[in-house]
């Protein structure tokens, strides 16, 4: 109070609380650079609430200004999204050292806004939306105690709560009436940074591919029955050029000549697919039908976008397990060459092994004897291969020498030996595996399950053969718990303690399953279901004249609203006990009758004040007052006191004509 | 305080109250509200500050109020060149025992009157105001605990400013109470005039209550009810004065606690069992007005000033 009274500057810490509650979602978008400065300055802000610390002057805070902006443009590789939030974050940190006066707080708390709202470019989890809300809340809180000093914490959290509650029948009726744009309002730019076990080429022996992350790549919920684990493969590219490192997608390929089925039921599902900025979709082997626009067939029976996948979709396909595809004409072709030079023992050892075989049946098989039975171990930290022999010969370093990999080793090692023998063959790339979640009846596809496999042609079809699993069948079968890929959010798992790993598979199994819902009810709402609900209300939308007639509606709808907004306040403020909405009831009684009750009067005092005004209500109001007061400040009143009260107060009639005008 | 008491023979509570405001009442004529105010004070067990010109019936009712409640009276005249020892008594060398006995000033009593207490020098009156808070002396080393109950009424002259020590705000907040008795109205004046108020006799009057019983009134005067919505609305109240803006201090959270002990007093002496909005709003002014200074001219606020801040609480439903 006495700093209060030398220093004239307000109160700054509803400002910086609000800050950095609505800076925090953006650490993990902007860099940690510009966290730490972030970090600093608030730290100096908390510091100089405690004792006064130099306040840098306009010539500072314009240099650092300047600074910042670079900073923000050089850490973000120039003008991206994450630039501007950086520089907004930035901007609003530097402000909080100017606050003199009140409209600096408020201007500061509404910048605030702006960047909460701009989380939601990063990320539309359901947490972050529930996150917001709180931060909304907090200020809203921020705003009112700059508006209103004085007033307690807890009664300006109660009444930001309260205009939060109010503006929520606003928000529904403006999200399902107001038009939806295909691109969302701004257009959501492209988010760069997503983690994807996915690409849509496959180098061997590169670590880039492998991603530990727990994120989910994507979600399915089955219409049938669930494939079994064995079954889960979700096949996404399929690559056929390989240049003695890397594999690459045959851009020219005929298109295939059909399926031969098999004994199995199809399969029907909904993928509900996360952005990865691929072109890539992922259906279950072997699929046959999809149902979306925007998707088309690939030869290898895989299915493309037009463009690179930017936002969440969703498609219906169908398929069916076991079934093979029909092989086209120029596929032996496309699927059997090898560079020139390189790798040759393993040519060697592939001729030798075709030669012992009477067919490429058994040659597969002898091939699939040799992982199995020589030595092979699955390791997703693999022994590096020597960096000269990378390029030429790394298939053969790894088979002969370090004998240690994934997938992608075993996929592209078994692919070439069976180029080697002279039987076509190919990698899908997609993930394996998948689990149902607990909570809501969908499966789960991680990032860590991305999977490379082989595909080898026998007698004109394409049977799919997984050598990693020859080699470790565990990680087909095993669950995920088994394997050493992160279960779920982050390296905070990968601590080993059992009770917790249960704990907390269980915790994001529920917050995948309210993600999902979230995603299914409210992000996904399109300008398609918004059609459909209006035909369902009998309004067509797609005519000029349902337009109007929409736009009508909604503004009863928000008018409603209102109405909801004002009944609710008042709800909220009566809902306390009877003793109080009775209480209320009689001062609104006299007050009709032009004696209005004064905030600060007590009860009794009012009780006189309105007989020395009207003597003949002397009766009613002296034994409504004394019950009250009885009822409400003595703690050991009589159990009858309440409903005589209530009484009281019902059967009060001041006489109508004796009414002082 | 050994033997037990019967109170029961007294009546109710009001009744025993009506009782001493009655006699008081007609000895100081027309002061009814403030005797009830100092008896209030009493009974909150703080003490009272009474700021006004001298020849209005200070002395008289703190007599009166002392024979009224059958307690100890002694009465220290303040000036310039008192001592603490003055008012709280000194050592004298005894030569038959051989060391130092010590002689009670006039402190060790029930009820004390300090009059012009703002002319004695700060030592003194911090001498004072320590005993007063802490109920006890300590001299030369020895604690010695004053007589149950202990009131003090303190005066001090408004006007005279030259040669005095006003009492800073710490000491203020040491008082429970300060009230301003005020010339009489034309009625009561005019029968003390007359010859109605009869200040010579007090040492005739009859106590109507005992020591004992006075400190069993106080014991129940702690037991008066409050209620959650009430503390809440002395929350409100002090929230004003904090954070208004209007103050260079608001008021702590001991005038908190006295304030809400002063309503429950004055519920006691009006015979209720709970403390109601009204209570607090009656003593509150008399609570309130000495510890606050205006934040921009740092002086005290009027009483009117003062209703206007509190009139914006609302009293909570």
């Amino acid at each position: 109070m006495i700093a209060k009274h030398h220093n004239k500057r307000p109160d700054p810490t509803a400002v910086l609380v609000g800050v950095v509650l609505c800076s925090v979602p953006h650490f993990l978008n902007i860099s940690i650079v510009a966290t730490l400065i972030c970090l600093l300055l608030w730290s100096y802000q908390v510091l100089s609430l405690k004792r006064s610390l130099p306040v840098p002057g306009l010539l500072v805070r314009s240099v650092a200004g300047t600074v910042m902006f670079l900073i923000a443009v050089g850490l973000n590789e120039g003008l991206t999204l994450e630039a501007f939030v950086t520089l907004l974050i930035f901007m609003i940190t530097v402000k909080t050292f100017e606050l003199r006066t009140r409209r600096d707080q408020i201007v500061t708390i509404i910048l605030c806004y702006f960047l909460i709202f701009s989380a939601m470019f990063f990320n539309d989890s359901f947490i972050l939306f529930a996150y917001l809300l709180f931060t909304i809340t907090c200020l809203t809180a921020g705003l009112i105690s700059v508006s209103f000093a004085g007033l307690r914490p807890r009664r300006t959290m109660r009444l930001a709560g309260r205009l939060l509650l109010q503006a929520i029948p606003f928000m529904i009726v403006l999200f399902l009436f107001f038009p939806r744009m295909q691109s969302g309002l701004w257009g959501r730019p492209p988010v760069i940074s997503q983690v994807s076990g996915f690409t849509d080429e496959v180098t061997f022996d590169s670590f880039a591919n492998i991603a530990q992350s727990g994120k989910t790549a994507f979600r399915v919920t089955f219409d049938t029955e669930i494939p079994q684990p064995e079954q889960r493969y979700w096949r996404g590219i399929v690559l056929s050029r390989f240049d003695g490192r890397t594999w690459r997608e045959d851009r020219h390929r005929p298109f295939a000549r059909g399926v031969v089925n098999s004994e199995q039921e199809i399969l029907r599902y909904t993928v509900t697919l996360e952005p990865h900025n691929h072109r890539t979709l992922f259906t279950l082997d072997l699929p046959f039908r999809i149902y979306s626009p925007r998707a088309r067939l690939q030869a290898d029976y895989t299915y493309q976008l037009w463009r690179p996948l930017s936002g969440r979709i969703q498609y219906e396909a169908r398929s069916q397990p076991g079934a093979s595809q029909r092989a086209g004409k120029t596929d032996v072709t496309a699927n059997i060459g090898l560079p020139e030079t390189g790798n040759s023992r393993v040519r060697a050892l592939a001729s030798q092994l075709r030669a012992e075989s009477s067919s490429p049946v058994e040659f597969v098989q002898r091939t699939l004897f040799f992982f199995q039975n020589g030595d092979f171990t699955y390791s997703l930290n693999p022994a590096p291969i020597p960096a000269d022999r990378i390029s030429q010969d790394g298939i053969d370093a790894f088979i002969f020498d370090t004998r240690e990999g994934f997938c992608e080793h075993f996929a592209s090692a078994f692919a070439v030996m069976m180029r080697a023998g002279g039987v076509a063959a190919r990698l899908v790339g997609g993930y394996m595996g998948g689990e149902m979640n607990p909570y809501g009846d969908y499966m789960v596809v991680r990032q860590s399950d991305a999977h490379v496999w082989c595909e080898v042609l026998i007698d004109g079809v394409w049977q799919r053969i997984d050598p990693t699993v020859a080699v470790a069948p565990g990680r087909a079968l095993q669950n995920r718990a088994g394997t050493e890929v992160a279960t779920g959010a982050g390296s905070l798992l990968n601590v080993q303690l059992p009770a917790f790993a249960d704990f907390f598979s269980s915790f994001t199994n529920y917050t995948d399953m309210l993600n999902m819902r979230w995603n299914q009810w409210v992000l996904s709402y399109s300008r398609a279901n918004q059609v459909e609900l209006f035909r369902a209300i009998g309004i067509d939308i797609q005519l000029p004249g349902g337009v109007v007639l929409a736009v009508v509606v909604g503004g009863v709808l928000l008018v409603a609203c209102g109405f909801i907004a004002i009944v609710l306040v008042r709800d909220i403020r009566t809902r306390d006990d009877d003793g109080a909405t009775y209480w209320r009831r009689f001062c609104a009684v006299m007050k009709k009758e032009g004696l209005p009750k004064p905030a600060h009067q007590g009860p009794i005092e009012y009780g006189r004040d309105i007989v020395s005004r009207r003597p003949d209500l002397q009766n009613g109001v002296a034994k409504i007052t004394a019950l009250y007061s009885q009822l409400r400040y003595n703690p050991t009143c009589t159990e009858d006191t309440l409903p005589r009260f209530i009484e009281a107060v019902k059967s009060f009639r001041p006489s109508p004509k004796k009414r002082q005008r | 305080m050994n033997k037990p008491v019967d109170v029961s023979s007294l009546g109710t509570e009001p009744e025993i109250f009506e009782k001493i405001l009655d006699r008081a009442g007609s000895y100081i004529l027309g002061k009814r509200h403030e005797l009830r105010l100092a008896l209030c004070c009493i009974m909150a067990q703080g003490h009272l500050l009474i700021e006004d010109i001298p020849g209005i019936g200070k002395t008289t009712m703190a007599k009166m109020l002392a024979h009224l409640l059958g307690l100890d009276f002694q009465r220290v005249q303040c000036t310039s060149d008192m001592l603490p020892g003055d008012i709280l008594g000194f050592s004298v060398f005894n030569r038959e025992s051989g060391g130092f006995s010590f002689h009670p000033g006039p402190i060790f009593t029930q009820i004390l009157l300090t009059d012009e207490i703002n002319r004695t020098p700060p030592k003194t009156q911090s001498a004072l105001l320590e005993a007063m808070e802490e109920r006890q002396v300590s001299y030369e080393g020895k604690t010695r605990d004053l007589p149950a109950p202990f009131f003090v009424i303190a005066t001090q002259n408004p006007l005279e400013q030259s040669g005095t020590y006003p009492l800073p705000e710490s000491q203020l907040d040491r008082f429970l109470f300060r009230l301003e008795l005020g010339y009489p109205d034309r009625d009561a004046e005019h029968a003390l005039l007359k010859g109605g108020g009869v200040d010579t006799a007090a040492a005739a009057i009859e106590p109507i209550v005992s020591a004992d019983e006075v400190l069993i009134l106080q014991q129940r005067t702690s037991d008066i009810q409050v209620t959650g919505h009430l503390i809440g609305y002395v929350q409100d109240i002090l929230d004003v004065t904090r954070h208004s803006g209007r103050f260079v201090l608001g008021l702590s959270p001991r005038a908190g606690l006295l304030l809400l002990k002063a309503a429950k007093a004055w519920a006691f002496l009006d015979g209720r069992s709970f403390v109601l909005p009204e209570d607090i709003q009656m003593v509150l002014p008399y609570v309130a007005q000495h510890r606050l200074r205006t934040a921009d001219s740092h002086e005290e606020l009027s009483a009117a000033e003062l209703a206007e801040v509190f009139l914006s609480v609302p009293v909570p439903v």
